[in-house]
């Protein structure tokens, strides 16, 4: 209720701003073109933007825009995994600008805040829960968990010297989670990545692009509180599928630390032959994550690499434009864990103890993860006499497959899934600057294979794995729709456009199980 | 037709630059594998090259994780499919009188005896290892330390409890005995530990020191009957309903702390570090180590010592690892990594295993207590094999008196 009516409150203030003036396009200089009235059409036509390589920002001559949303999003039901809880709420702020600072840069700035609550979570104290470092922790005890994200992304890059274009951009997020029922644990996430790049032309309109990363992802628990008084109260310690460990006051003096380094490489193509268009980007990372207790006590050590392809092809003839994206992305990781013996010194002068951990022995890959997920969506748009869309279809397939393994003993969890969504979207009512979109969607999920190998019958097992496991196995259909109403609006006597976005999805499953998901946005843009 | 035949030319461009980048980053297989491990037993000099210790138990202990194999007739024990980690192993083995003099060189005393070895923390690496396990011949004893309650509870305002602790000493044998005079000792429990057992084993560095009351034939023990010795000899279930009515306790630690009983006879306070504690202080999470021992000399003039390295602070006395009859090992429980074996304070002659309690902090009613192993003429003789990890288990609950 109270994201809400933060919502409320600053739709009044966008809504006090509302005039009736021109309308509005962008001018394209190149062969991009974007259309105010659908924003995402927008991004997917500027191919190097959501691309981690900053130099191809000018490759692509578009106009200055900026970009400025309010988003409240609320979830719930009973169909959901254990550790995420079975209700979210939130609310998230955003704006982005793109802006040709002078005639040898351009830049574009992304600032986005999300905060909310996630309800009846349990089992689980950190930020990634699924499919990555295996050491996390937490209480079987369900509570409530606010969370506040900040993120920070820069980009900057120089206009085409001779064939060569030098970029960079940089990220920054800053979370903080924190349970609001005993054991109260509050866990902090920094992280940060600066990536340098460079796009050569190769020829009129074909680019190559090349970035290299450097990423540093910090997630700590620093202590866990509790006000309580129950003795008897468990704290938790996992190290993959069903190995955990629960110890009564393990609670007190807890922490933990997680401190990833990560390097990557992106290659980036893109070409325009007449109407068609496309991009490919392939990016490779490659990271160590440490985990460190009190005394730097370690549990082991967790690897990953994680790949991922993507392509978008557009293509436009005459009042039709196609386009095909095809993503596809592969996580390997594996995690040497630690049998540690504590070294306690006394230096016999001066008393003074010194404690360290070393390794007793060393588990390889003990823990091992693969991680699957392709999405194959195809659109096609009809076009105006303006070359703004005024309809389109839109098919998109999803398939994803995970494995963890656990080797001595040996324990396993996989699951693989296929899903598909129908979308149509279709501009309803025209007059002056304003406009009303309606996009129904359809769509439905079906499980492939689940498979849960336990060398235990603990409460973790039974209380979140067993549970997860029908989750994994039951199919679903799901459907709803958005509607958007775009309108002109006055900030500063410039005129802007804004809209209004309502979005609902409601999913039933094979077992009865539903979930509903509704969605509010406003935004403006603004040149 | 031309837009997808574009895009997977686009792809295909990429994807070969993609095969020689990802070519370097696989790795071979080399996951950790199960491996086997063979204990052989070793029995006692004295015994005959013919007697064997077939047919006999041996124990791997990890945590809360017991793996059990019987020896063979060579005396050796196979585990097979084992973690490679660090275990505790551990075996005993009752004899009778009758089957003890046919093991026995020459002539021997037909007598119950029993066998024990144990070797804590082993690390089992190497598939196919051998580990020697080397048997002792256990002295039974007959006054033993029975049960030790240190936990605490919670009261009816669910705060903290500790009035209730108390240490349980057990007649073991078929003779009565008295308890005049005897000595019981809790070891220093510094945070980091001042004096572990690998430091010094002729002697255990205690931080209190407790004598029974009584000229030598005051207080008498029969056969199965137990000495409770209280800090508050009351009924604990008035402030805490969880707690026991200690009003029957046999000896009190008499202190302005806790409610005293003046019906219940005071135990003597020999020694204490701590000037303002008279009473016993046991840590409700642990570390504990309690020994109950014999002696003629003068306990008041036994050394004391600092830390080592410290010339101010907490004094410990030091008591002759001689004269001690028995002695147990409670480590603290630490979340992730379990009891710091690390910490023990008493040497493997005095108890060669080690107890925890399941919570990091106490106040949960655990008990630390000697198993039962059997009933002969309604009297119950406990387990004594110098290994509390074998000797003891951790009920909740469990009430003086009751085994």
């Amino acid at each position: 209720m109270k994201i809400m009516r933060l919502f409320f409150l600053f739709s009044i203030l966008f809504f006090s701003s509302l005039s009736l003036k021109a309308s509005i396009n962008f001018i394209v200089n190149d062969s991009v073109e974007a259309n105010v009235d659908d924003i995402d059409l927008y991004y997917q036509r500027h191919l190097w933007l959501k691309s981690q390589n900053a130099s191809g920002l000018s490759l692509v001559q578009i106009a200055n825009f900026g970009h400025t949303a309010i988003n409240a999003e609320q979830g719930s039901g009973d169909y959901y995994r254990i550790q995420e809880g079975d209700k979210k709420k939130s609310l998230s702020v955003f704006s982005e600008r793109f802006q040709k600072v002078n005639k040898d840069w351009y830049v574009y700035g992304r600032f986005e805040f999300n905060m909310g609550r996630q309800y009846n979570r349990s089992w689980s104290d950190v930020i990634r829960t699924y499919n990555s470092n295996p050491y996390i922790y937490g209480s079987s005890v369900k509570g409530n968990y606010d969370f506040q994200n900040y993120i920070f992304l820069a980009k900057i890059a120089t206009v085409p010297k001779g064939k060569f274009t030098y970029g960079a951009q940089v990220n920054y997020e800053v979370t903080d989670l924190s349970r609001l029922k005993d054991p109260r644990s509050r866990t902090l996430l920094a992280d940060y990545s600066v990536i340098p790049s460079v796009s050569y032309a190769l020829a009129e309109n074909q680019h190559v692009g090349l970035s290299v990363k450097y990423r540093r992802r910090k997630e700590k628990t620093p202590n866990v509180t509790t006000v309580q008084t129950d003795p008897n109260l468990k704290y938790y310690t996992f190290k993959g599928v069903g190995n955990v460990e629960g110890t009564i006051g393990a609670y007190s003096s807890f922490k933990r630390q997680f401190v990833d380094q990560i390097y990557g490489i992106g290659l980036d193509y893109h070409l325009i032959r007449g109407r068609f268009k496309s991009f490919s980007s392939f990016e490779y990372d490659r990271g160590k994550e440490t985990v460190y207790g009190t005394n730097k006590q370690s549990p082991g050590v967790y690897r990953h690499a994680d790949y991922s392809l993507s392509t978008t092809a557009t293509y436009v003839r005459g009042k039709l434009e196609h386009r095909l994206s095809i993503v596809g992305s592969y996580t390997a990781g594996a995690a040497d864990e630690y049998k540690q013996i504590k070294i306690t010194d006394i230096d016999q002068e001066t008393g003074i103890t010194s404690i360290s951990w070393e390794n007793l022995y060393v588990y390889k890959k003990q823990y091992k993860l693969s991680d699957v997920n392709t999405n194959v969506n195809y659109r096609l748009a009809l076009l105006d006499l303006s070359g703004l869309q005024k309809a389109f279809v839109e098919a998109d397939l999803n398939y994803s497959d995970f494995e963890n393994k656990y080797a001595l003993p040996f324990s396993s969890l996989n699951h693989s899934g296929l899903s598909v969504l129908l979308k149509a979207g279709l501009r309803l009512y025209t007059h002056g600057l304003y406009s009303l979109w309606v996009t129904p969607h359809v769509g439905a999920y079906s499980p492939q294979k689940t498979a849960l190998v336990t060398n235990d019958d603990n409460e973790y097992v039974q209380q979140v794995l067993l549970p997860d496991v029908e989750h994994y196995k039951d199919s679903y259909i799901n459907w709803g729709g958005e509607m958007k109403l775009v309108f002109p609006t006055e900030i500063s006597k410039k005129i802007n456009v804004g809209y209004l976005k309502l979005e609902m999805d409601q999913l039933r499953a094979s077992s009865s199980l539903k979930r509903h998901a509704y969605f509010l946005t406003l935004g403006i843009l603004t040149k | 037709m031309i837009f997808f035949r574009k895009t997977v030319v686009s792809v295909c461009r990429l994807l070969s630059a993609i095969a020689l980048l990802t070519a370097f980053s696989c790795s071979s297989d080399d996951t950790t594998h199960a491996i086997s491990v063979k204990i052989q037993v070793v029995l006692p000099d004295g015994f005959n090259s013919s007697a064997s210790y077939a047919g006999q138990e041996v124990k791997l202990t990890k945590g809360s994780q017991v793996l059990t194999a019987v020896t063979d007739e060579s005396g050796i024990a196979l585990f097979i499919n084992l973690v490679p980690d660090v275990y505790d192993i551990s075996t005993s083995w009752e004899i009778d009188g009758d089957e003890y003099v046919t093991m026995i060189e020459g002539d021997a005393e037909n007598k119950a005896v029993v066998l024990s070895g144990s070797l804590l923390q082993k690390a089992f690496i190497t598939d196919g290892e051998v580990i020697t396990l080397q048997t002792e011949m256990a002295t039974k004893q007959g006054l033993l330390i029975s049960k030790v309650y240190y936990a605490g509870c919670k009261d009816n305002n669910n705060k903290n409890y500790s009035a209730d602790q108390y240490i349980e000493f057990y007649n073991n044998s078929d003779e009565s005995m008295y308890v005049d005079g005897l000595y019981f000792a809790l070891a220093e429990s510094e945070s980091t530990p001042a004096y572990p057992a690998s430091s010094n084993s002729g002697y255990v560095y205690a931080k209190q020191i407790f004598q029974f009351p009584g000229s030598g034939t005051e207080y008498k023990l029969e056969p199965g009957a137990s000495v409770l010795v209280v800090n508050s000899a009351t009924d604990h279930t008035q402030s805490a309903s969880a707690s026991i009515d200690l009003t029957n306790a046999t000896f009190e630690a008499k202190g302005s702390k806790f409610a005293n009983n003046p019906a219940v006879p005071q135990l003597i306070l020999k020694y204490t570090t701590y000037a303002s504690l008279p009473y016993m202080n046991l840590l409700a999470g642990g570390d504990l180590a309690v020994v109950l021992f014999s002696t003629k000399d003068d306990v008041d003039s036994w050394e004391k010592v600092y830390k080592v390295g410290a010339t101010s602070g907490n004094m410990f006395i030091k008591i002759p690892s001689i004269t001690i009859m028995d002695g147990i090992e409670c480590l603290k429980n630490k979340a992730t990594t379990g009891p710091e074996v690390t910490a023990k304070r008493l040497y493997n002659f005095i108890d060669a295993g080690y107890q925890f309690i399941n919570s990091v902090s106490g106040y949960t009613r655990e008990v630390v207590c000697r198993i039962k192993s059997s009933v002969t003429n309604g009297n119950a003789y406990l387990k004594d094999t110098n290994n509390s990890t074998d000797d003891f288990s951790v009920l909740t609950g469990i009430k003086p008196g009751l085994y």
